[in-house]
Order: C-alpha cells, then structure tokens, then sequence
C-alpha cells in the first residue's frame, strides 16, 4: 500500500488546508496536527515536509495540536505559536512564523515527551551506530550535522536526542535542519541540489533557515541506533583541527547538563545517560574546515 | 544512590534530590566503600582503603573527602 505524502497536496490545496481544519503529519515519532494562515509557513511546509506521511484527520490521533497565529495584523504584524490553544511563548514577527513553527514543535517534544530522554544535540547514524553531538549554540553543531546529513549519514535529529531508558537506543526525529547566519550560505555552496526552506531574517538568533532532511534519514526513521560516539564539537575560525579524548565521568555530567529531561527517569535515567557515555567513545573536536571534520568522522572506528 | 566509575573518574547520582557530581577515582572508591558498609571512625575507612594502618596524614586527607562528601549532602555522619 502507497503511504500518502504531504506532496500530494499541491502548494495552493496544503495553503487552504493549512488555513481550513489543518493537516496531520507523521513526523516520526510523532504525529502533528498543524494549523496555519500564514503563507511562509505553507511554502516551508511544502519545501520542506513533502516526504513526510500525510494522515487523516478523521482516523488518527494527533500527539500535539499545533498552530501559528496571527497576534497582530497592522503596524509590525506579529505571530503566535499555540499548542492546544496554549500559548507559552511571546509572539515573534510574522515574517518568523515558520521558524517559529518549527521552535515550537522541539518545544512539544522537549517539554511533553518524558517516555524517552531528551538530549539536546545532533543525532547521525552510520553502520548501524550513532554519533550524539551535544552543543551549546554557536557550537557548529548544525553546521557540522547538515554536513555529515549531505555526506551520506543518516540524520537522526538535529535537535535532540530521544533515548530509550530502558533499551539505551536513540530513536530517530528526522525533521529539517535548523541553519543560522552564514552556515545557511555554507551549505547552499556545500548541496547545491538540497532544498532549503524560507529564510527569517532579524530573528533573536539571527537569519535562520531550514534544510530539508535526506531521503534516506526519512525512509529509515522506524529505525533506532545504539550510541557508539559522543563528540563535543567546537567551530573556531581558522583553528587547525584539534581532537581530545575526554575523559567518561566529565562526558557524562555535560550530557546531563545538555538533557531535559533525565531526572524525571530517576536512576534509570541516570544509569542509562551513564550506559550510553561507557558503551561510546567520547572526543572534544574543534574544527574550522569541514572536509576535514568529514573525513576524520568517517574514520571513527567502532568503539569494542 | 547510584555511582558510575571509569578509570578517568566517577559520577555519582544523588536520588534523593537528582543531583550528579563528579568525583576523582579515589573519592569513588571511598564512597563505594560507604554505600557498602557503615564505619565507626574515619580510621577505620582509611585503613579499609589502604590495606594497611593509615598515618596521620592519610587520616587527614580522608577527614577532608568526608567533609566534602558532606557539602554535597551524599553522606551524613551520625554520633557514635
């Protein structure tokens, strides 16, 4: 049986939708109901979504309801993000309404998914082994993760890791690539046939805009990995590249410092934040050519 | 409460309040000891680390990673 794509819908039907009733997307593991008037929103949705599983509303059950509306109309026109009709953010400019989507829906996740633990960074897979990048922002993180993603990784998440407690396996959230200031033109050059989605500019992190995730990463995202490396990356302009082993105890309390949510686990959430820093091999990376990065990620041997 | 050792250092998990802290190996080790069994003196956990009688200044440096382990609420002493 064919599974129903967003792509589907042509730009003008998924508009009308968007503004009349909404449409329920799977993006794996979730499901999504989305809700729009505003037309960036549908044009990144349609540039960005096209390949994730349209459903029903009738027959599916949305895990969040989730919409961008209008605050303001006149003068500096503002847009708010709602989750059930909550709204638990100031409203940002209407040109940012996308974008604010998006932050939205990390947000859902972040602050309602407590079946799994939450990690902020970049998740990618290869050979069956995942590579957690945790980071703060500024880090290249999303740089480096959009990079590997066109180098033939499978992306994961860009955000977030999802880890299972019980089976220490990282769940895939295979969504588009969040690409701040210059990383968005880095990129342009770097995957000149990649699909990149409206740009808001002026927005509190600067220009953002997202990268839509590859084939690949999608059609496997019923597929979780186990954690073979965990790599604290660092961009600094023309540094020479730099790799240290870092030791498993410091590894382990900045995975907690970068998790949301590993304390509401109690000592399985410990034990298994600890179980995936023992089972992974753990660098501190400052890089500031990407090639490079590239190449000595695809030499990582797999951890014994 | 819950401790993860490597040989690079350890961290403990606090389930009373959720709180991690890093550890050297030999603070691990003592504390492994503690959650193992309760000691009458602070001369008798140094000499079960050390295999043998502690001196005066091994006493003392034990005596300070108690009083460490105390500022993070992960031990309490009770009066003899």
């Amino acid at each position: 049986m064919t599974v129903p794509l967003l792509s589907r819908l042509s730009h003008a039907e998924l508009s009308l939708r968007l503004c009349k009733g909404g449409v329920l997307l799977r993006l794996p593991p979730f499901i999504m109901h989305i809700s729009s008037p505003y037309a960036v929103v549908a044009e990144g949705l349609f540039k960005l979504y096209a390949d994730h599983e349209l459903l029903d509303v009738e027959h599916h059950f949305a895990d969040f309801h989730v919409s961008v509306v209008p605050k303001r109309r006149i003068f500096k026109p503002l847009c708010v993000f709602e989750m059930d009709g909550f709204r638990p953010f100031t409203p940002l400019a209407a040109q940012e309404a996308f974008a604010f989507l998006e932050w939205g829906m990390n947000w859902c996740v972040t602050g309602y998914c407590h079946t799994l633990i939450t990690i902020h960074s970049a998740v990618l897979e290869r050979d069956g082994r995942a590579l957690i990048l945790p980071a703060p922002p500024g880090s290249g993180k999303s740089t480096l993760c959009a990079a590997l993603m066109q180098h033939g990784w499978r992306l994961l998440s860009d955000e977030m890791a999802l880890l299972d407690p019980f089976t220490g396996l990282v769940t895939p959230a295979p969504r588009p690539v969040s690409l701040k200031n210059q990383s968005i033109a880095v990129m342009q050059q770097r995957a000149p046939n990649a699909v990149f989605g409206p740009v808001a500019r002026d927005t509190m992190k600067g220009t953002v805009a997202h990268m839509r995730v590859s084939q690949k990463s999608l059609e496997l995202a019923a597929q979780p990995a186990l954690p073979a490396w965990l790599v604290f990356p660092k961009y600094q302009a023309g540094s020479a590249m730099v790799v240290a082993a870092r030791p498993k105890a410091g590894s382990l309390m900045q995975l907690s410092e970068n998790s949301f949510n590993h304390h509401v686990h109690g000592r399985r959430g410990f034990e298994a934040m600890a179980d995936l820093v023992g089972r992974s091999d753990c660098y501190d990376l400052t890089y500031s050519q990407l090639d490079q990065a590239m190449e000595w990620f695809d030499n990582l041997p797999v951890p014994t | 409460m819950a401790l993860r050792i490597w040989s690079d250092g350890a961290v403990v998990f606090d389930e009373a309040n959720g709180d991690l802290h890093s550890l050297t190996s030999t603070a691990a080790e003592v504390l492994s000891l503690l959650i193992k069994q309760t000691y009458g003196s602070t001369v008798s956990l140094a000499q079960d680390l050390l295999g043998e009688l502690p001196t005066a200044s091994d006493v003392e440096m034990m005596e300070n990673m108690l009083m460490h382990f105390e500022s993070l609420n992960i031990i309490q002493r009770r009066p003899v």
